[in-house]
Parts: C-alpha cells; sequence; structure tokens
C-alpha cells in the first residue's frame, strides 16, 4: 500500500490547520451563528471552541500513544479490527457525505453569483477533477500550497474585514452579552461544525510525529487565528445587514464584502477578491479532505493506495454531488451535516481514548 | 618502433587529414604528432626547439621550463585521447603528452540576455578554462572545489562541477555527480542537454535548474552554497538547486542600495503577475463580470468591441500570437533591422488593426502591457514558461470566468507546489515559509541584515563571516 514517506514542519501543520477549517466555515458561518443567538452570535464561535477542545485533546493523548498510526489505525489496535474497521468505516463515510454536500454548496455558489448560465453539471466536473488533482498529489504538496496561499489569503481577508468598518452599524451588535444563558451552549453547538476540519488531522498524525510537542502550540495559533476571522465576520455581517435581514443570504460573508464599493478603484466591487479568496480556500480545504478521507480508505479496507482511490472516488462523488435538484435542497441537507456531522469527527477521537484508557492500550515500543 | 607507434595512433583515428608528424630531435627519432586544427602554433614550435637536443624521451626529471605540461602515456588509445583535446604527443619508444591547446577563442562579453545597468559586463564564453577562470577570479579560496568529469561517449564533452566544500552541503554535491555520472548518450553539445536531462522533474514547464550567462551571478550562487555546473562549449551554466523566488532575482539587486534592490523586485513581480495574468482577467472581466468595472469604463470597453466581428478570446490570441511572431522574428533579425521592425509591428500594424476593425483598442493595450511586462523577468526560461501559461489561463477564463481564472491559476500553483529542485521545494521560502529567507524574497535584505546565507539550501556553514556548521553536518558528510 502506498503512503507518502514524508513529515510535516510545524509551519506547514499550521497553514493547513488554519486553511482548511476556513474554507468550510467562513463563507456561511455567520448564517448558522446567528440562528440561535441572534445579534450574539458572535460569542456563539469562542463556545464551539470549548466544546471541541476535548475531543483535540483526545486526538493529540492517541497520536501520543499511538505516534505511527493514525486515529483510524489506532482505533483498530485499541477497539480490534472488526470494531475499529466499522468505526472507521463510518467515520470516513460521514466525513465523505460531508464533503460531498459542502462541495456542491460550492458548486451553487458559483452558479449564483459567477455563471448562472453555465451548467451545473460541467461546474461539478471541474470542481471535482481540480480537488481530485490536488488530493492525488499528496499531503505535502497540500500543505506546501496552503503554505504558499496562507499570508495573501490571511491579509486580504483582513483588508476586507477592515474596509466593511464604515458600512457596521454598532447599534445592531447590541446587547454585548445576551441575556439568556440557556441559549450559549445550543449556540456553541449550531457552529461546532466549522471546527470539525481541525479533527480531521487525527487522520495524518503520523507525518506529524517530528513535531509532537508543538503540535499543542500550534494548533493554538491556528484555533486563535479562525475564532478571530469567524468571530469579525460575524460581527461584520452583524453590523452591516443586521442579524435577521442577514439570515435571508445564503452566503452571508460573501454578501458582506459585496456591499462595499470603492468608487474610485478600477474595479469598484470588492467582492471579486473574496471570491478569489473563497475559490482558493475552498479548493484547497476540499483538496485536503479528498485526501484525507481517500488515505482513510485505503487504510481501513486495505484496498489500494489513496493514489488509486482518489480517482476510484471521482465517479462516486460526482453522482452524489449531483443527487441534491436544487440549492434548497442541498441547503436542507447541509442542515443535516451541520446539526450531525460533527459528532463522529468529535465522538470518536474521544471514544477511543477513552477505550484506550481504560483498556491501556499503547504502542509496543519494542 | 617509433613507427609502429605511429602507425597505431594513426590507424585508431581514421588516418586523419589534420594529423601532423614531425620528426625531432638531434638523430629524428623522436616525433611530435598533433592535430595542427586544434593545437596552438606557437606552442608547437617551442615544442619543436625544446625537443631538438633529446635523442631520447625521459619521462621524469626532463629539464623544460614548464613542466606541469608534461606527462607520460600508457598507450596509444591514450595518445589518440589526447590529440583529440588539442595536445602534443611526443613518440620516442615512450609517449609523452605535451599540453598545446590553440583553438579560436572569444573574449568575454555581456550577456545579452541578462543586461544589468550597474555590474560587471563579463558573461561566460565556449571556452571551459576562462570559464572557470572567471569564477575563480571571484572566489579567491581554496575551498572552491573544480571537478571534472567527462559526460558523453562520443563528445566527451567536460563537465565542471565548482563549489565551495566547506558550504555546499555533501549530500546536494553527490547527488550532482551521481546525475552526471549516470547520464549516457552520444554527445552532450550544450548545457541545456544536461540541464534537461539532469532535472528532478522532467515533464515539468518550470526550469528546476537555474541557467545563467553571467559569472558574477555563478559566484553569487557559489557562494550561497548551491553548486554550479560549467559545460565546455557552451556559454550558459547551471546553478542547482534553485527556487522560482530565485529566478526573478538580479545580481544587481545587490549592486544597488536596498531599497532600490527592493523596489525592482517588486516592478518585477508586478510585471510577471500582469504578464501572466491580465489577459485572463480582461476576458473574465469583460466577457464575464463586467458589474466589477466601473460603469463608464465598462461602456466604453463594451463600445470599442461592436465593430470586431470575432470573440474577445480570437481577438487576444490572434494579437498575442502577432507579438509572439514579431518577438520570435526580431530575435533572429540583426540589431538594427529587429527593432525598426518591432516599430513597425507595434505601431503601424496595432493602429491599422484597430482603424480597420480586426482588434479593439482596449485588446490592443491590454496585449501592449502584456507583452512589454513579461520582459521584466531576468530569467528567460521561466519567462517562457509563464507566457506559455498566460494562454492556458486565458482560456480557462473565456470558459469558465473569474472562477475558471482562479482555479487554472490554484492548478499551476499545485504542480509548482510538487515540484523540487535537488530536495529543495520550488516554492522556499514561501512554501515552507522560512520567515528569515522572507526578507530576501519580494524584496531585498540590507546587506548589515544578510548574515546568514539562505537556509532553503541549507548550506553546511550558515554564516557568510565564518561561524559554526550546521549540527547534521556530520550525517551529511
Amino acid at each position: 500500500m502506498h503512503e507518502e514517506k514524508t513529515s510535516l514542519g510545524p509551519w506547514l501543520y499550521w497553514s493547513l490547520m488554519t486553511i482548511v477549517p476556513l474554507s468550510y466555515g467562513l463563507i456561511n458561518l455567520p448564517y448558522y451563528a446567528t440562528e440561535v443567538m441572534g445579534a450574539n452570535g458572535y460569542l456563539a464561535v469562542p463556545i464551539a471552541l470549548v466544546l471541541a477542545f476535548p475531543s483535540l485533546v483526545a486526538i493529540y493523548q492517541v497520536m501520543k500513544r499511538f505516534p505511527n498510526l493514525n486515529l483510524l489505525q489506532s482505533g483498530m489496535k485499541i477497539t480490534g479490527p472488526f470494531c475499529g474497521s466499522l468505526c472507521g468505516l463510518g467515520y470516513l463515510i460521514v466525513l465523505l457525505l460531508t464533503l460531498i454536500l459542502f462541495t456542491r454548496e460550492r458548486v451553487n455558489l458559483v452558479k449564483d453569483y459567477l455563471l448562472p448560465n453555465t451548467p451545473l453539471l460541467v461546474l461539478v466536473t471541474t470542481y471535482l477533477l481540480s480537488a481530485a488533482y490536488l488530493a492525488s498529489r499528496g499531503l505535502e504538496t497540500i500543505a506546501r500550497l496552503a503554505s504558499f496561499v496562507i499570508l495573501p489569503i490571511v491579509l486580504v481577508l483582513l483588508l476586507l474585514a477592515v474596509g466593511v468598518l464604515p458600512e457596521i452599524n454598532v447599534n445592531r451588535l447590541r446587547p454585548v452579552f445576551h441575556p439568556d444563558l440557556k441559549l450559549y451552549l445550543p449556540g456553541g453547538f449550531s457552529v461546532l461544525y466549522s471546527f470539525s476540519p481541525v479533527a480531521i488531522f487525527a487522520l495524518i498524525t503520523p507525518y506529524l510525529r517530528e513535531i509532537q510537542r508543538k503540535i499543542p502550540r500550534y494548533t493554538a495559533g491556528a484555533l486563535l487565528l479562525l475564532v478571530f476571522f469567524y468571530m469579525l465576520f460575524t460581527v461584520g455581517v452583524i453590523g452591516t445587514f443586521g442579524c435577521e435581514y442577514g439570515r435571508r443570504h445564503a452566503f452571508p460573508s460573501l454578501e458582506m464584502v459585496r456591499a462595499m464599493e470603492y468608487p474610485y478603484l478600477l474595479l469598484e466591487q470588492a467582492g471579486l477578491f473574496m471570491i478569489i479568496v473563497w475559490n482558493t480556500l475552498a479548493l484547497v480545504g476540499s483538496g485536503f479532505i479528498y485526501y484525507a478521507v481517500a488515505l482513510g480508505f485505503s487504510q481501513v479496507l486495505g484496498l489500494c493506495d489513496y493514489k488509486r482511490l482518489v480517482w476510484f472516488l471521482l465517479p462516486v462523488k460526482f453522482l452524489l454531488v449531483m443527487y441534491p435538484e436544487n440549492s434548497g435542497e442541498t441547503k436542507e441537507l447541509i442542515e443535516y451535516a451541520k446539526n450531525y456531522g460533527w459528532i463522529p469527527l468529535f465522538g470518536l477521537p474521544l471514544f477511543y481514548y477513552l477505550c484506550a484508557l481504560v483498556l491501556r492500550k499503547r504502542e509496543d515500543k519494542r | 618502433m617509433v613507427c609502429v607507434q605511429i602507425e597505431r595512433i594513426a590507424e585508431a583515428m581514421g588516418y586523419p587529414s589534420d594529423l601532423r608528424v614531425t620528426p625531432v630531435g638531434k638523430e629524428g627519432l623522436s616525433h611530435l604528432l598533433y592535430l595542427n586544427s586544434l593545437v596552438d602554433d606557437e606552442t608547437v614550435a617551442w615544442a619543436t626547439d625544446q625537443f631538438a637536443a633529446f635523442t631520447a624521451v625521459r619521462t621524469a626529471g626532463l629539464e623544460l621550463p614548464v613542466r606541469g605540461r608534461l606527462r607520460p602515456l600508457d598507450g596509444s588509445s591514450a595518445a589518440v585521447e589526447v590529440l583529440l583535446e588539442g595536445n602534443l604527443v611526443v613518440v620516442n619508444g615512450e609517449m609523452l603528452a605535451v599540453e598545446a591547446q590553440g583553438w579560436l577563442k572569444r573574449e568575454p562579453q555581456e550577456p545579452e540576455t541578462e543586461r544589468v545597468i550597474r555590474g560587471p559586463r563579463e558573461g561566460f564564453t565556449e571556452t571551459l578554462a576562462d570559464n572557470i577562470g572567471l569564477v575563480r577570479r571571484w572566489i579567491r579560496d581554496p575551498s572552491l572545489q573544480v571537478e571534472e568529469l567527462r559526460v558523453g561517449r562520443r563528445t566527451k564533452t567536460r563537465v565542471v562541477l565548482v563549489y565551495l566544500a566547506d558550504v555546499a552541503p555533501p549530500r546536494m554535491v553527490s547527488e550532482v555527480r551521481r546525475r552526471l555520472e549516470a547520464l549516457d548518450l552520444d554527445g552532450i553539445l550544450e548545457s541545456g542537454y544536461i540541464q534537461q536531462l539532469i532535472t528532478d522533474r522532467r515533464a515539468s514547464i518550470f526550469p528546476l535548474i537555474q541557467a545563467t550567462e553571467r559569472s558574477d551571478r555563478i559566484a553569487a550562487g557559489i557562494l550561497e552554497g548551491r553548486v554550479a555546473i560549467l559545460v565546455d562549449k557552451s556559454t550558459t551554466s547551471l546553478l542547482v538547486p534553485v527556487t522560482i523566488n530565485e529566478l526573478y532575482q538580479t545580481p544587481e539587486d545587490y549592486y544597488l542600495s536596498f531599497w532600490v534592490g527592493s523596489f525592482l523586485r517588486l516592478i518585477r513581480l508586478l510585471g510577471n503577475n500582469l504578464a501572466v495574468a491580465l489577459p485572463g482577467l480582461y476576458i473574465a472581466v469583460t466577457d464575464f463580470h463586467p458589474e466589477l468595472l466601473p460603469t463608464q469604463l465598462a461602456l466604453a470597453i463594451a463600445g470599442t468591441r461592436t465593430r470586431v466581428p470575432v470573440p474577445l478570446l480570437a481577438e487576444l490570441f490572434i494579437m498575442e500570437i502577432a507579438v509572439e511572431v514579431f518577438r520570435e522574428a526580431g530575435l533572429r533579425l540583426p540589431g538594427s533591422v529587429g527593432q525598426t521592425l518591432g516599430m513597425v509591428a507595434g505601431s503601424v500594424l496595432g493602429l491599422t488593426a484597430v482603424q480597420a476593425g480586426f482588434v479593439s483598442p482596449a485588446t490592443l493595450v491590454v496585449v501592449a502591457v502584456t507583452a512589454i511586462a513579461s520582459f521584466t523577468g531576468p530569467n528567460y526560461e521561466v519567462g517562457v514558461t509563464w507566457r506559455l501559461l498566460k494562454f492556458m489561463l486565458a482560456i480557462a477564463a473565456a470558459l469558465f470566468g473569474l472562477h475558471g481564472l482562479t482555479i487554472a491559476g490554484i492548478l499551476v500553483l499545485v504542480h509548482a507546489a510538487d515540484l523540487k529542485s535537488f530536495g529543495v521545494s520550488y516554492l522556499a521560502p514561501w512554501a515552507p515559509l522560512q520567515w528569515e529567507e522572507l526578507g530576501d524574497a519580494p524584496v531585498r535584505k540590507p546587506f548589515w541584515a544578510r548574515w546568514h546565507r539562505p537556509e532553503t539550501y541549507r548550506p553546511r556553514n550558515k554564516l557568510r563571516t565564518g561561524g559554526t556548521k550546521r549540527e547534521d553536518d556530520e550525517d551529511d558528510a
């Protein structure tokens, strides 16, 4: 079975860790953040981070116990091959379905905003082929690409966030803290999905062996930046449109940026930059998750190497991406993924860690 | 005995018409053999005089003015090799080689494709020994290693590795040597052969080995811990490894103040981005997203295109291909004629095409800016690469607008991210990000901040001013 003989440095790890969740959550997080907590939706983000924290600790602990194995391989050692394979397959299928739904959502966005006359089939094909090409190049290439694009992306996002400041009405953000404390926990769960890509890193832990000690520090750095951008864009959307009106847009972050106009520039709308940034984010994120899914399936099933599996999975992905009839149906299905998709992604590491603790399992050091 | 030896040599060479056999010495028993097309006449005369007094050749203790010029030979095959290199062979029972190479040489001139405003006008020539000398004049350090290899079964081309023994990583030097030694073909006529054969990815469109005609660039590379490959009869030498960032730097950046150097680098980056992306961006914005432009500009562009009978992509391609044809033709024409042709092509044909309604003025402006911007890059090969990719991006933009342009751009980046040059990431120092090196990437670090050699190339000795060796130095060795 072909597996990469590589290891990621701290910067490559940090870049991936930042880019992939951003590609998942940035564009529509304000939509879900305001769903439960209204004008205080931005507070849902740090709560979600707190909720994700135990699972991230569990992933790190499992990694320390099994430094040469990823989560799914460790699971097979901890709970036995049958149970481990079953859990691993379930985990991967959920991950694949989530990836498919988010891919469809991204294609819908391209169709709605950029290319309304282009057939969906063509857009899906080009998008999937691009992601598959990236996934087939392997982890090191994906990480290097993430490293190359992260600085410009962070810079452009910051500029966009600053540029939207004149549009913000502070009154729309009040009160600063929601008076109903019972809403905080559901609010956190409503955006927990945006941190779930962080848990996918459990599938590449063997490539992080050399930076094992640095992982907590770099993960914390990536998470802080994520929280910053998620909160910034949520504040921007609420401040620009208000929480009620903001929920009328399927992609409120994009709408927020499109609301800005610079009459004296050659390109009057900043939406162009947002679309370019988002397209880049989406492709890198999809490529990484696609790679992780293919790698996971190849390890659990032991069928063939991940590179071939990337291409074998392509028709399956294509058919499933084409399945929802329209944007409305995609949105409905994404609601499921958002509400329940994080359970296996965050739950399985916790489950394996608890089992490893109880059964006292760790890698044989001989 | 002597006659037999001469006969063997002549037979082995196929009795070439330029083989000369001259009797020397008191009794005429010694003979000088040489190919008169390759030897220096003065050396022949000098050797004839020197050997006039001898009756037999002695391989040791021969009292001649320059002892290093003499060496004994084992047999006729060795003698043939020496003759083909342009040396003399003295035959008298034993055989002796005398250095006498004397073919035509060219004086160093300023390289046409790597001109600078400030800096030496000294480019490599076709003579390997002179080129090594040019490098040695820059680096007068006993650690400078010059290793010679022969490549090509028939051409037996001299290929020389030049590096600093205490700076270049041994693993990289041995990898370069290994790749050169593994080459097996009949002939190497130019360093371009080697560049294509020892590259990490032969199918890649990006140059993974830096080619240059400038001796100062080679010297700068060697000082950074890289390995130079000099090839006989080639004016272009090679440097490995290379990053894409390196291909946008010129030696001049360091000859001018760091403010000016940094400004020039940024202009070059801007020029490169325009050269690659402007046609695609123009198509995407004009054809798919005109709402992004100010209304008056969008209307003006649309207005100028009303008379043009072809789609924007076709219009742009016609103009771009015309520019490429003029550029290629301009290269082959004599200097003054080339300039005149450029003027005629640019102004007369361009304006006439607009008046005739073949192309719109806006497209002409885009094509002209793209063409001029493509000359800002100091490396010819990477410039051609971007020129080719420009067409790909334009097609992607014509198919899917900005979305297509972004996707195509990312695919190009994916390919670049996948590349390595002798183990070094092609996108370094951006990917993986090396903060210390970034100061010397889009801009130029001042000299007082450049104490370290680029970490990208993993030099054995990190400090430019001496200092400590790497911790993993022993592993490398």
